[in-house]
């Protein structure tokens, strides 16, 4: 119930920053604004620019933490939706959930290589131009959605909420999890699909 | 499916699989509908995860993307690949990659493994040779993360598997770098790779690659492993 009035206010923000431009007869989805923009409409692009790159952003600073590479991250990200529009398939799941699923994949590929380069050179080092985020006044549909994720979250255990947490929001493997945890290595790849599946079903993910 | 590997599609879905893993796991995902549908739900439910994560980025990036949109080149939607005449100048354009990144390698060093002996140049020539004019010889690159780029020629019908890599960091001390067979089976490892002063390796290898679909380098203690460890540093699928 919670899950359907969250999907009818975010289908309503999107109606409003889709339509903003002008042209009425666009459909209010990021899935026509992905078509669009694999045609090449920059205009289109803008506006799911406005749609995803709050969530997109908060991901990646979660995950890379360094403002600096923090942008980067979520530069490149943004690039490549509009490099590979035209690969996105919507058999494959929402729109939403396929920028997220890239935004989160590129964030872990640079905490990883960034951990693997450390002999190397320390990036974060050398990228030390720390500039401070203007944390502007979170959207009333982001805390929505906020509340309702931290919500389910807490009906989770104990272990499955902090093997979710430290894979998602740290971008850790399963088995750094498990060594973290102190927990066999069976028991995190359990906890992280059945905390999953809980977390699906009190936020009424579609099935 | 085993019921194990059914449970990773929680830690696939959060991106915490290391890469040989998730290879070896998406080519399950391929074969096995129910799994890939719950993959598809709890992606679903991961990106919720990250939406409740939202911050607003500095108003300046929406300029800088904005502006960079303009010069960068779209990808066109996928087309399933036609038999026939269309293939020929595609592999015709592989080869020629080959070529180049042969003589390339022919700069560096090049370490040819096989049960026969294969030390003299000539015979490395002639190993090199014989893959590349192998009918079905095929051809393979990727760039990992930290800018690693590794190519990579196979021939199954000779046995034969060649990888150029460059741009490759020195292992971190007291580590070396190791190549892995993946796909049926365990791990299968091709050995010690070891970048020169330039940052290339490259090697040749002749051996049983039926059920090969995927080759990986992982770090690991001196003087190698026999399974992969969880810190790989780049992993493709096999070409072919």
């Amino acid at each position: 119930m919670a899950g359907r009035r969250e999907r009818v206010g975010m289908a309503e923000r999107v109606r409003r920053i889709a339509g903003g431009a002008g042209t009425e007869q666009v459909p209010p989805e990021p899935e026509a604004l992905l078509l669009l923009v694999a045609r090449g409409d920059e205009g289109a692009f803008e506006r799911l620019y406005d749609l995803v790159s709050g969530p997109v952003f908060g991901l990646v600073r979660r995950i890379v933490r360094d403002p600096a590479q923090s942008e980067e991250v979520t530069q490149e990200v943004l690039l490549e939706l509009w490099r590979t529009a035209a690969r996105y398939s919507p058999d494959r799941g929402s729109a939403m959930t396929w920028v997220m699923t890239l935004a989160h994949r590129r964030a872990v590929d640079r905490v990883r290589s960034a951990q693997s380069a450390t002999d190397r050179e320390d990036r974060a080092h050398r990228r030390e131009a720390t500039r401070p985020f203007d944390e502007v006044a979170e959207q009333v549909s982001t805390r929505l959605e906020h509340e309702q994720v931290r919500r389910c979250l807490s009906s989770l255990t104990d272990l499955q909420r902090e093997s979710v947490e430290l894979a998602y929001y740290r971008g850790l493997t399963y088995r750094e999890v498990a060594e973290l945890l102190d927990t066999p290595l069976g028991t995190i790849k359990t906890r992280l699909r059945d905390g999953l599946i809980r977390l699906r079903d009190c936020l009424g993910v579609a099935r | 499916m085993t019921a194990d590997i059914h449970a990773l599609t929680g830690a696939y879905a959060l991106d915490a699989i290391p890469d040989v893993e998730r290879a070896a796991f998406e080519r399950h995902l391929a074969e096995c509908d129910s799994c890939a549908q719950e993959v598809r739900e709890l992606q679903a439910t991961a990106a919720r995860l990250g939406s409740a994560a939202a911050v607003p980025p500095p108003p300046e990036l929406k300029a800088r993307v904005l502006a960079r949109v303009s010069q960068v080149r779209q990808l066109p939607p996928v087309v399933l690949p036609r038999q026939g005449s269309r293939s020929w100048p595609l592999r015709a354009t592989g080869f020629a990659a080959a070529v180049l990144l042969v003589v390339s390698v022919s700069l560096g060093v090049l370490l040819v493994r096989s049960n026969s002996d294969l030390d003299s140049e000539r015979t490395q020539n002639s190993a090199l040779t014989g893959l590349l004019s192998a009918s079905d010889a095929r051809i393979g690159s990727g760039t990992a993360a930290g800018g690693t780029n590794a190519t990579i020629v196979v021939s199954r019908s000779r046995g034969q598997v060649m990888v150029m890599a460059d741009h490759v960091p020195p292992a971190p001390a007291g580590k070396v770098y190791q190549g892995w067979l993946m796909g049926e089976g365990e791990p299968r490892s091709l050995g010690l790779l070891n970048p020169d002063a330039a940052g290339r390796m490259s090697m040749l290898d002749s051996r049983d690659l039926s059920g090969a679909r995927q080759f990986g380098i992982s770090v690991e203690a001196a003087g190698g492993s026999t399974t992969p460890s969880s810190d790989i540093m780049m992993s493709m699928a096999l070409p072919g």
